[in-house]
């Protein structure tokens, strides 16, 4: 949708972008003294916790090190309530546009008696008040304020152009069907929608509020995609029902027994042949031990208590494990976000 | 002649040490609806400049490209003078 904001939820979105900047630039501050003071990739300690003491005992006395903390929190705590509010004041002049994009061939089915599990219905991922389904849009304010007007401006590089990248990852072109695990609010839906155009494409979320708005980005593109509330390590789907099952930025959100299921589910659900392919954030075992601790530190403070379980994973073996063959991974340049892991069910 | 009112309290520590994180966070609110104020202001002049449309349609205003390269530079200095007196002067 084009979105035109009204000044003051344009301003303070603005400023939740700058804030959020600004933390980035502290955050090369804060390594550059740490390097004067001795402490590298190189000589910090390989457990995570112990790497955090280190830092944290080092920089005790540092203002921006405190500065960035307090402006980290603030970001956590406030992108999603100044999209809120931007959202409350243009909520009337969108409503028309919401109502007709509720209308088409994309459908979601919700599922009786879904009860989500503990880890999704406990946590405010990404520190979002009242979680996922708090408010009655808030699919739509996460996908086109917090996704658009937020998150694509403070991080590096087109993450949403990335998914498109990831979708063409996958060995074939000709998929019947595809699973999509955690549709969110539609936009690596979009991609695989844009790669594959001829598929059935199905996807499924535990958010009816995020699945809504992936329904309008459906309709938007005239597109008849299939959506499910439920989750991707428990679904009722047959056996061997699809040609490709796909994840992106999911798995990172899920703890380390609920990752292993959804591979086992994946395996089910795929055709003999079938490929899987998986997109999440970057394994910490590929990044030095400074880098993964960047990571660490955002995701402790920001509302991800799965991440560092997530991130210490080898999927490709979690994969094998679970009897995929083929399987491939890597990090996406040029950022190396997100890594990936590409395999298929045997024939 | 001593020129304190002895009805005057002595002064006395009201903020505690566990409300610093309090504060900063005050701070910050503070810095953003000042900047909130400062965007419109910003867009009020841009407005009034062009064509003296009534100011009830500022909120439907959206910058141009200088006007958002103005709001831009604005924002940051506003943060910077926070920040730095935060002692954050890397920001």
């Amino acid at each position: 949708m084009d979105i035109q904001l009204r000044q003051r939820g344009r301003a303070l979105l603005d400023f939740e972008v700058a804030i959020r900047q600004a933390t980035g630039r502290l955050g090369r501050t804060i390594e550059a003294d740490l390097a004067a003071r001795g402490i590298t990739a190189a000589t910090l300690p390989e457990p995570m916790d112990e790497r955090h003491a280190v830092i944290d005992e080092a920089l005790a006395g540092s203002k921006p090190f405190r500065l960035r903390a307090l402006m980290s929190d603030w970001c956590g705590r406030n992108h999603g309530l100044a999209a809120l509010e931007a959202f409350e004041e243009i909520a009337a002049s969108v409503a028309g546009a919401i109502d007709a994009l509720d209308q088409g061939p994309t459908t979601i089915a919700d599922k009786a008696g879904f009860e989500a599990p503990a880890y999704w219905s406990r946590t405010w991922f990404h520190r979002t008040h009242n979680g996922w389904d708090d408010h009655p849009h808030q699919g739509f304010i996460h996908g086109e304020l917090v996704h658009k007007q937020y998150v694509a401006k403070v991080f590096p590089g087109d993450i949403y152009g990335a998914r498109r990248t990831v979708a063409r990852l996958a060995p074939k072109r000709d998929y019947a069907r595809i699973l999509e695990i955690g549709t969110s609010s539609g936009h690596y839906t979009q991609a695989l929608a844009e790669v594959f155009p001829d598929a059935v494409i199905v996807g499924i979320d535990p958010s009816l509020r995020m699945l809504e708005q992936a329904r309008r980005v459906g309709n938007a593109a005239g597109k008849a995609w299939d959506l499910r509330v439920g989750i991707g390590e428990k679904t009722d789907f047959d056996d061997a029902s699809f040609d490709l099952v796909t994840a992106y930025a999911v798995h990172h959100e899920l703890p380390p027994r609920a990752i292993d299921d959804m591979f086992k589910e994946a395996l089910r659900l795929l055709k003999p042949g079938g490929d899987l392919v998986i997109a999440d954030v970057p394994r910490y075992a590929a990044l030095d031990r400074l880098a993964a601790w960047r990571f660490d530190w955002q995701a402790k403070y920001g509302g991800e208590p799965f991440w560092r379980a997530s991130a210490s994973l080898d999927f490709a073996e979690a994969a094998r494990a679970r009897g995929f063959v083929d399987v491939t991974s890597g990090a996406l340049p040029p950022y190396g976000n997100p890594y990936y892991m590409v395999g298929s069910k045997p024939v | 002649m001593n020129s304190v009112r002895l009805s005057e309290p002595a002064p006395r520590p009201t903020l505690g040490v566990d409300q610093i994180d309090d504060l900063g966070a005050g701070l910050i609110a503070l810095t953003r609806e000042l900047w909130v104020v400062v965007d419109r202001m910003t867009m009020l002049e841009a407005l009034l400049a062009k064509h003296g449309i009534p100011v009830a349609d500022l909120d439907d205003l959206q910058p141009d490209p200088a006007t958002a390269a103005l709001l831009h530079s604005r924002r940051e200095r506003l943060l910077s003078t926070v920040l730095g007196a935060l002692q954050a002067d890397a920001v």
